[in-house]
């Protein structure tokens, strides 16, 4: 057997041996690579599919897996290297002795003595015999065959992670405070929007504009509920003093007096009653249209007449003012007017009233705008630390009720009956308040400077006799009504009994003496 | 049909002759089978021995038995500080022939023999230690101008006590690094206290047959030189050597700290010699890696010459060889 057939049969048995070495580096590479890919895969595959939308998470995959593919390739082909390598590696592998890899050495220098001789065929009978599937088995390394399902699973969930929905409302969802505060500020601001369909007025819109703005900020958690206080109190006062800057203040309180005249005659019933409703567009309308039937002859002399009597009476009972803030002199220009008669002059006097209606009913606007900030105020500071304690979680319904039902009763000595927005408006409405809030049924009666909630806060409370109060019903009045409402309340609550008890006690204990 | 080659047949006899010599110098010797295996490698591979161990722990008779097991002639020198040159090689002394005539005739010393004990070398001055040297390395030995070589196998065993005895002198560089294997002869065991007891305290000595022929050692030789070894095998052998030698890319830590010089060629030549003893023991035709690491220590120990730093704090060369086999890179593939 020469030099080349001895290489031969010696490649050819190495080739085997390669091919084996191959699978085997190949599968622990591959088990290796996978154990480290995977996991890095399912956590970028799990961060996408949860904030990322999930859209990045196949690449992610594919990539993960070609790379346990690929790799595996070149790794094992740069490891198996020449043939002189692997025939280290088998020497090692099998304790052979460096009998292969010296054999080779030894084919490659080219011609054998005899002793070379010897030690290749020595060489090649042991690599024939060796057990190449044995020594080269496919198991998996140690731990790899544990920890390789593992990681395969952790890499098929992470396609699973559900994506992340953030709640809508962070504060309200956790602070049973902050949602109920949350909810006055959106009651405000319907009120203010219901408003503004009435009538549009830049300072409604600006108002609600920065009402928004302030709802959103608190709603994301970016201002408290101070700067909530402080800010609706800066509304206020800027409202007031917009109102201030008008000066007209004093039309409002005459248009009553202005009312009566006009429902005393019978030209002027429809702009009487309009104007008694509060509605002065349409009382100025009416005022127009009278103005159009006097051009067209369309008044009697008797009708004329008893309605510049009526007005006379009534300008007589103006005060003196600048001619901007009072009615007077529209009204006895007006009462000459239809003495003389002489429609110019009317109209240029109902004019001028038609102009002041709408600056009176813009002055109300702004006012009740400053009621509901006021309302929103208070509600805010008395919304309750914990929720739920009555059976349910506090409603802020403080502004329906002040506009459904008449007000809840909060008014001070200066402003009996009135509470709520439109206070003093409701005709069914209980001075209770809704029984079923917990607010209503406890309420200091408080005079607040500044602003109420976690900032510094001034609160004054006004003492005085029972005589001096500015009440004028008399408890026997209203104790019926009240009894008649806490009744009510307790039977709508699931109150306890002993409770039930209580309030009844605490009505038995009050009833005015002469009742008895 | 008997296919195996000369090769194969050498081979084959070298492994049955070694272990029939070893088998022989068991009788007499108690234990100590690697240092027995080493000697008869150092023999083979043409080498000289150096053994060393404290007195009395059977160094000489070790040679001795050797010596008995050997068809060879043999001679001892017992090494002594007043011991000459000419003591060893020989000297010309004046003689008168038969017509009355004189002339100067060479009397050979006992160098002139084919197994040398040199017992105690360490007890003689460096300049008759140096004595030596020629006959060692040349296998001739030069008187007057005339070379006269001496008879195959020329084969020295020198043993000498440790150095921190009184009445030493240390051998000189040149001389230790003639010798193929220093090996270090341990105290026996206890039960090889107990055999050595039996064995000498009887009426009749163990005594060791002759085992091989003069022709037969040379025959041997030539075997263990035939063997193979693969030129990766060789690099990595060389590599040892170079990683003895501070400085260099592969010395290690204690190499650069402790060694002035490291090992020479002939450290090179006694390993791949030595491995190529031990391949064919192992009945194997290459020379293995681990056959070079096994004889790297006792062929390298004394070709280290340490710094002074080395020699006062008095590190073993054993534990900078061990050193340098750890970190010694894998035969390249």
């Amino acid at each position: 057997m020469d030099t080349h057939s001895h290489k031969d049969t010696l490649k050819t048995a190495l080739s085997g041996a390669r091919r084996k070495m191959f699978a085997q580096s190949a599968t622990v590479i591959s088990a290796r690579t996978a154990l480290v890919a995977l996991p890095v895969a399912a956590l970028v595959i799990a961060i996408d599919q949860r904030w990322g939308g999930g859209g990045a998470s196949l690449v992610v995959g594919a990539i993960a897996i070609l790379t346990i593919i690929v790799s595996p390739l070149f790794l094992g082909l740069a490891l198996l290297g020449t043939h002189f390598r692997s025939a280290v590696h088998i020497d090692d592998k099998a304790s052979l002795k460096n009998r292969i890899s010296s054999a080779w050495h030894f084919l490659d220098e080219g011609e054998l003595d005899e002793p070379r001789r010897v030690q290749v065929k020595d060489a090649i009978h042991h690599a024939t015999a060796l057990n190449y599937e044995a020594l080269f088995s496919r198991g998996l390394p140690g731990a790899a065959s544990v920890l390789l399902p593992l990681v395969t699973a952790a890499f098929i969930l992470s396609f699973l992670v559900p994506e992340y929905a953030p709640l809508e409302e962070v504060q309200a969802g956790t602070d049973l405070r902050s949602q109920y505060q949350l909810g006055e500020l959106r009651l405000l601001e319907e009120a203010i929007e219901g408003d503004l369909e009435g009538a549009a007025s830049e300072e409604l819109e600006e108002v609600l504009e920065m009402l928004r703005e302030m709802e959103e900020q608190f709603e994301e958690g970016e201002i408290e509920e101070r700067d909530v206080m402080i800010q609706l109190a800066r509304m206020d006062e800027e409202v007031a003093r917009k109102m201030e800057d008008m000066g007209v203040q004093n039309l409002a309180g005459e248009v009553d007096s202005l009312a009566a005249p006009f429902m005393a005659s019978a030209a002027g019933a429809d702009v009487g009653a309009a104007l008694k409703e509060g509605d002065f567009s349409k009382a100025s309308q009416a005022l127009k249209e009278l103005s159009e039937k006097m051009g067209a002859n369309e008044l009697s002399p008797e009708e004329m007449a008893q309605l510049s009597e009526n007005l006379e009476k009534a300008a007589s009972e103006f005060e003196e003012q600048p001619d901007a803030s009072t009615f007077k002199g529209d009204v006895k220009k007006a009462a000459e007017a239809l003495k003389q008669p002489d429609p110019s002059m009317f109209d240029d006097a109902v004019q001028s009233m038609g102009k002041k209606l709408v600056t009176v009913e813009k002055l109300q606007n702004m006012k009740k705008l400053r009621d509901s900030l006021q309302m929103a105020k208070l509600n805010m500071g008395q919304a309750p630390e914990k929720g739920g304690e009555q059976g349910g979680e506090p409603t802020p319904s403080g502004f329906e009720q002040g506009k459904t039902e008449g007000g809840r009763g909060t008014g001070n000595s200066d402003s009996i009956g009135k509470g709520g927005l439109d206070a003093g408006k409701g005709k069914t409405g209980s001075a209770f308040g809704d029984a079923s809030r917990l607010a209503d049924s406890y309420r200091e009666l408080l005079k607040i400077k500044g602003m109420m909630g976690k900032g510094p806060t001034e609160t004054e409370t006004e003492y005085g006799e029972t005589e001096d109060a500015d009440s004028e019903v008399s408890t026997k009045d209203i104790y019926a009504e009240y009894a008649a409402v806490a009744e009510q309340a307790i039977d709508r609550e699931e109150i306890p009994l002993s409770h039930r008890f209580h309030v009844k006690r605490y009505f038995q204990a009050i009833k005015p003496v002469d009742e008895e | 049909m008997n296919d195996k080659s000369e090769f194969e047949t050498n081979a084959a006899a070298f492994v049955d002759a070694f272990l029939k010599v070893k088998a022989e110098i068991g009788k007499v010797i108690v234990g100590q089978s690697r240092l027995v295996e080493d000697v008869l490698t150092a023999l083979l591979s043409g080498g000289h021995v150096l053994l060393e161990g404290v007195p009395g722990i059977g160094k000489t008779l070790l040679v001795h038995t050797l010596a008995d097991t050997l068809h060879c002639q043999f001679s001892r020198i017992q090494f002594t500080p007043d011991l000459m040159p000419s003591d060893i090689i020989g000297t010309r002394i004046v003689v008168e022939d038969e017509d009355g005539k004189k002339h100067f005739n060479f009397q050979k010393g006992p160098v002139f023999s084919q197994v040398l004990l040199a017992d105690e070398i360490n007890r003689a001055t460096p300049k008759t230690q140096s004595a030596l040297l020629e006959a060692m390395q040349e296998k001739s030995v030069t008187v007057s101008g005339d070379t006269m070589k001496l008879g195959p196998p020329f084969f020295v065993i020198a043993t000498q006590n440790p150095l921190e005895m009184e009445g030493t002198y240390p051998l000189p560089e040149a001389q230790l690094d003639r010798f193929m294997f220093k090996l270090n002869v341990e105290a026996p065991s206890l039960d090889e206290l107990v055999e050595v007891a039996r064995r000498t305290t009887k009426r009749e000595m163990p005594k060791a047959s002759v085992a091989l022929s003069e022709q037969e050692v040379l025959a041997l030789m030539n075997v263990v030189r035939d063997v193979p070894i693969a030129g990766h095998l060789e690099v990595y052998a060389a590599g040892l050597i170079k990683a003895t030698h501070p400085g260099y890319e592969t010395a290690t830590d204690l190499v650069n700290k402790y060694v002035k010089y490291g090992s020479s060629p002939r450290g090179l030549q006694a390993i791949i010699l030595g491995a190529k003893v031990r391949a064919l023991l192992d009945r194997r035709f290459n020379v293995a890696e681990e056959d070079l690491r096994a004889v790297a220590t006792p062929a390298l120990r004394h070709r280290l010459l340490l710094n002074f730093e080395g020699e006062a704090e008095e590190i073993p060369t054993d534990k900078i060889i061990s050193e340098v086999l750890e970190s010694a890179k894998a035969v390249a593939a």
